[in-house]
C-alpha cells in the first residue's frame, strides 16, 4: 500500500480502526487468529469460541443450522463491533441458550432466547457460532 | 405555566419498542402533546405535560430502543437527552412477560447519571403467558423503585406519578445495584478508566466513557479521541486493539446482572407449555398460511376503503367542497374575475384536495395504528421479508407500500416503521408507483372507452406494469446506488396483546394532524400555484401556461402518438392524479359525466397511443400531495424533485416505448 509504513504494527492497527471496512482483510486475520487460538475452527467459517467451557468436546456450527424446537448455547459471534453490539441488545451473548422456531432453510428464522421471539435473517443467522451438547 | 417561578420537573420516558411505553406517555399526557422532530434529526420528539400536586411536570417520550450504543440515531438521540439535558427522573418502561430482555435498556440507564424508576408495564400480559413477577423483591434486587402496571387496563398509571414524584423530592433515596463488566475485563476496565480519567469533560461520566470505548462505541471513540492528548490516545487505542471483544464482557456482564436482579423474583411457566402466542404464531409466521392471513387482512383494508373510504370522499367533494366553493362564488358575486377564480378554485379547491383525502388516511392510520398494538405488524414484515429482499428491503417496507394502493400520501408516511433510514428512503421512492384509487379510477373509466370488452385485461395488465416497474427500480436502486449492502435483519416478535383503543385513536388523531399540518400547507400553496398556471394569461386551459407546457410536451408527445390534449391532461394530473378526465372534457368539448366524452375520446385517440397515454398517467409524476408528504418525510426537496425527474423519465420512456412497440408489429395504429 502506498504512503503506509507497513512494517510499523501500531500504525497498521490505527489505519484498521479509522478505516474498518477498508480494511476487511486486515481484521479477517485477525479473526482467523484468535480463533486458532481458541482452537475452534470448523470445516465452514471460523468461530470465535472457547468463552463456554466444554467448548472443545462439542461441535461448533451456526445457529441457521440448527433445526426446529432444537435448542443450542451461542459460543461466538462473527461480524464487526456494530453487528455484535446489535445482537447483544437482542440479547445474543456468548453462554445464552436460544431455542429454534422456525427455520425453513431459506428466508429469515424464528428463534426464541431470553423470554422472547426474535426473527431474524439467514446472512445473520450464519454469523453466530452455537454448541450443541452431543 | 401554572406557577411561574417554579422549576418545572422533566421526566424522561425510555423503554425499548413494544412495552407498551406509548400508551403510558399517552395515558399521561392525552391531548397534551406535542409532535415536533429533535433537533437536527428525521427522528419524531414528542413531549407533552401533566399535573402532579398542583405543579406540571413535562413528559419527555425518548425513541423506542433496545440499548444505549450509538447502532442508530434513535440510540444517540435518546442517550444524548439523558446525558445533556439531564432530566430529574428517567421513568424506564419494561415488559414484564419478556422481562428478560426489555431489561437490558435499564442495565445501561442505571450507569447514567438520571435517576431511574422502572414501570413494570404487561403485568396482564405476563400473568396471562403464565410468567409470574414479583415487583417488590425485584425492587429489594435492583435497589430503585419498581411500579407493577397494566397501562392498557389504566392500572398502576397514577402510582407510578406518584413514585416519580416521590424520587424527585428525595433523590438520595435512590441507591441502584448496577451491572459489572465480567470478571475476566474488569482490569481492563480498570485501566481505561485511569487512562482517561481527568480528560473527559462533564457532563459525561467517566466510567461510563471507558465502558462505551470498551463496547466499540463509534461516536464516544471519536469523542475521546479529540479531547485527549495524542501519546495518550495512543495507550488508549492499544488498550483497545487488545481487546477487541471486550463488548461481549460488557454485554455479558449486563445479562449476568439481569440474572441476578430476576431470578428470585420471576417465576416462568413450566417448559413446553403452548402460550396463546405460540398458538397465532403457528399461523401467522407460516409460510403460506401466514400469506394468506395477511392477504385476508389486506383485502378487509380494501374493502374498507372503497365501501367507507370513497364514498365518504365523493360526499364531502360534491358537498363540501363544491358547496365551500359556490359559496365564495355568491359571496364575492361583482369581485373581479381573478379573485374569484383564485379563492373559488384555487384556495378551496386546494383545501377541498386536504379534506377529502381525510376519509381514507384516517381508515388507514386506524388499521395501521391496530395492526401495530397488536403486535400483528411484525409478523406482516416477517411474512413478507422474502418476497423484499431482491429489492433490498425488509418486510417493514410492505406494509407501506400496500397502503399506496389506496392513497400514496399514507405510503409516504407510513414508510416511518422502516428502521434503518436507507431502507426508508427506498420505500418512499418506491411508493409513487403503487397505483392508487385516484389513477384506477382514471383507468377504470377510460379502459372501456377505448378497449370495450377486454378493458379489464388491459387494466389489470396496467397494474402489473406499475408493479414490475416497482420491483425492477428497487432492485436497480438496490445494486447501483445501494450496491447491495443491506441492513442485518434482526426484529423482535412481541408477544400479542390486546389493543387499547386509546392508544389507536391517539395514533389516527396525531398522524392525521401532522398531515394537516405539513402536507395540507403545501398542499394548498401548490394547488393555488396550479390554478394560476392553469388560468394566467387565460381565456381557457390552451391559453394557460398549463396549457403551454402540455404544448411544449407534444414532441414527447407525437413519439407517443398523441396530440397536445392529452399532454396537458397529463401536466394537470400533477395537482391530482383523477383531474386527468377532467382535464380531457375540457379540451375535448365535453364535461365530464357526458357520456360523450368516452366515445369522443375513442374517435380521436387510437389504441395504441390509448395505451401509451394510459401507462405513462399510471406511472407519472407523484401528484402535489404525495410530493408534498414525500418532502416532509425526507426533509428535504432533493428527494423529493429526484423522485420526480425519476419518475418523469421513465413514464415517458415507458409510454413512447408502448407506442413504437405497437407501430412495429402494426397494431391499433
Amino acid at each position: 500500500l502506498p504512503g503506509l509504513p507497513a512494517e510499523d504494527d501500531a500504525s497498521l492497527s490505527g489505519l484498521f480502526c479509522a478505516c474498518p471496512f477498508e480494511n476487511a482483510s486486515h481484521y479477517q486475520e485477525r479473526v482467523v487468529q484468535l480463533a486458532a487460538l481458541q482452537g475452534v475452527i470448523s470445516g465452514r467459517r471460523s468461530k470465535l469460541g472457547g468463552l463456554v467451557d466444554g467448548v472443545e468436546e462439542t461441535m461448533a456450527m451456526c445457529l441457521s443450522d440448527l433445526g426446529v424446537g432444537e435448542t443450542a448455547v451461542v459460543c461466538a459471534l462473527d461480524g464487526g463491533a456494530h453487528f455484535r453490539s446489535r445482537m447483544a441488545s437482542f440479547g445474543f451473548t456468548p453462554g445464552v441458550s436460544v431455542k429454534m422456531m422456525q427455520n425453513y432453510g431459506c428466508g429469515a428464522i424464528i428463534v426464541s432466547l431470553r423470554g422472547t421471539r426474535v426473527a431474524l435473517g439467514q446472512g445473520e443467522a450464519r454469523k453466530i457460532g452455537v454448541t450443541r451438547p452431543q | 405555566m401554572s406557577s411561574g417561578g417554579e422549576k418545572v420537573i422533566t421526566v424522561a420516558l425510555a423503554g425499548q419498542p413494544n412495552v407498551g411505553k406509548s400508551t403510558v406517555f399517552n395515558m399521561l399526557t392525552g391531548l397534551s402533546q406535542h409532535v415536533g422532530n429533535w433537533p437536527g434529526k428525521t427522528i419524531e420528539r414528542k413531549s407533552g405535560t401533566y399535573q402532579y400536586n398542583g405543579a406540571a411536570v413535562r413528559l419527555v417520550d425518548l425513541p423506542g430502543i433496545y440499548s444505549l450504543s450509538a447502532n442508530s440515531l434513535e440510540e444517540q438521540v435518546a442517550r444524548d437527552f439523558i446525558i445533556r439535558e439531564q432530566p430529574d427522573v428517567v421513568a424506564a418502561i419494561v415488559d414484564a412477560a419478556t422481562l428478560e430482555r426489555s431489561l437490558y435498556l435499564v442495565a445501561e440507564l442505571v450507569c447514567l447519571p438520571a435517576p431511574v424508576v422502572l414501570g413494570l408495564n404487561m403485568m396482564d400480559v405476563a400473568e396471562r403467558e403464565g410468567i409470574h413477577v414479583e415487583p417488590h423483591v425485584l425492587e429489594a434486587a435492583l435497589g430503585l423503585p419498581v411500579v407493577p402496571m397494566a397501562a392498557t387496563r389504566n392500572q398502576g398509571v397514577r402510582e407510578l406519578v406518584e413514585t416519580i414524584d416521590a424520587l424527585v423530592h428525595d433523590p438520595l433515596r435512590y441507591m441502584p445495584r448496577r451491572p459489572e463488566i465480567r470478571q475476566d475485563h474488569q482490569a481492563v476496565l480498570g485501566e481505561m478508566e485511569s487512562l482517561i480519567a481527568g480528560h473527559i469533560q462533564p457532563p459525561y461520566p467517566g466510567d461510563w466513557v471507558a465502558l462505551k470505548l470498551l463496547e466499540g462505541d463509534a461516536e464516544v471513540t471519536q469523542m475521546v479521541e479529540s479531547c485527549l492528548p495524542d501519546d495518550r490516545w495512543e495507550q488508549v487505542h492499544a488498550l483497545l486493539m487488545q481487546h477487541e471483544d471486550a463488548i461481549l464482557a460488557v454485554a455479558g456482564g449486563r445479562y449476568e446482572w439481569i440474572e441476578r436482579m430476576t431470578r428470585a423474583a420471576v417465576k416462568h411457566p413450566r417448559a413446553g407449555q403452548v402460550t396463546l402466542t405460540d398458538r397465532l404464531d403457528r399461523v401467522a409466521t407460516h409460510p403460506w398460511l401466514g400469506l394468506l392471513v395477511l392477504a385476508s387482512i389486506l383485502g378487509l383494508v380494501f374493502w374498507l376503503t372503497y365501501t367507507i373510504g370513497s364514498p365518504l370522499q365523493a360526499l364531502l367533494d360534491a358537498y363540501v367542497v363544491h358547496g365551500a366553493s359556490a359559496l365564495t362564488r355568491h359571496i364575492l358575486a361583482g369581485a373581479p374575475a381573478w379573485l374569484v377564480g383564485l379563492l373559488a378554485d384555487g384556495v378551496v379547491a386546494g383545501a377541498g384536495t386536504v379534506v377529502t383525502f381525510l376519509p381514507i388516511l384516517v381508515i388507514f392510520f386506524a388499521i395501521l395504528g391496530l395492526l401495530e398494538d397488536v403486535g400483528y405488524m411484525a409478523r406482516a414484515a416477517y411474512v413478507m421479508d422474502r418476497f423484499m429482499h431482491a429489492m433490498g428491503l425488509h418486510g417493514k417496507s410492505f406494509l407501506p407500500l400496500f397502503l399506496g394502493f389506496g392513497c400514496n400520501v399514507p405510503a409516504v408516511s407510513g414508510a416511518r416503521i422502516v428502521d434503518s433510514p436507507r431502507a426508508r428512503l427506498l420505500t418512499i421512492q418506491l411508493a409513487p408507483l403503487v397505483p392508487c384509487t385516484a389513477r384506477l379510477a382514471v383507468v377504470a373509466f377510460l379502459t372501456p372507452a377505448f378497449f370495450g370488452w377486454s378493458a379489464a385485461l388491459v387494466a389489470w395488465g396496467l397494474v402489473l406494469l406499475n408493479l414490475i416497474v416497482l420491483a425492477l427500480l428497487g432492485v436497480g436502486i438496490d445494486q447501483f446506488v445501494f450496491k447491495g449492502a443491506h441492513a442485518a435483519f434482526i426484529m423482535e416478535l412481541p408477544l400479542y396483546h390486546i389493543p387499547n383503543g386509546r392508544t389507536i385513536g391517539l395514533f389516527i388523531w396525531q398522524n392525521t394532524l401532522a398531515f394537516l399540518n405539513k402536507a395540507g400547507r403545501i398542499i394548498l400553496i401548490v394547488s393555488v400555484i396550479v390554478w394560476a398556471l392553469s388560468t394566467f394569461p387565460g381565456p381557457g386551459l390552451e391559453n394557460s401556461m398549463m396549457g403551454w407546457l402540455g404544448e411544449w410536451l407534444a414532441p414527447v408527445g407525437r413519439l407517443m402518438g398523441l396530440g397536445w390534449q392529452p399532454m396537458v391532461a397529463l401536466v394537470t394530473s400533477f395537482a391530482a392524479k383523477e383531474n386527468a378526465i377532467a382535464t380531457l372534457g375540457v379540451l375535448y368539448g365535453a364535461s365530464e359525466h357526458d357520456v360523450g366524452l368516452a366515445a369522443t375520446l375513442a374517435a380521436s385517440i387510437p389504441p395504441a397511443a390509448a395505451l401509451a397515454f394510459l401507462a405513462t398517467e399510471m406511472l407519472f409524476i407523484p401528484c402535489v400531495a404525495t410530493l408534498a408528504t414525500i418532502r416532509q418525510e425526507t426533509a428535504s426537496w432533493r428527494w423529493a424533485l429526484l423522485n420526480v425527474a425519476l419518475l418523469l423519465v421513465i413514464s415517458f420512456a415507458v409510454g413512447i416505448l408502448i407506442y413504437q412497440g405497437a407501430v412495429l408489429i402494426g397494431w391499433g395504429v
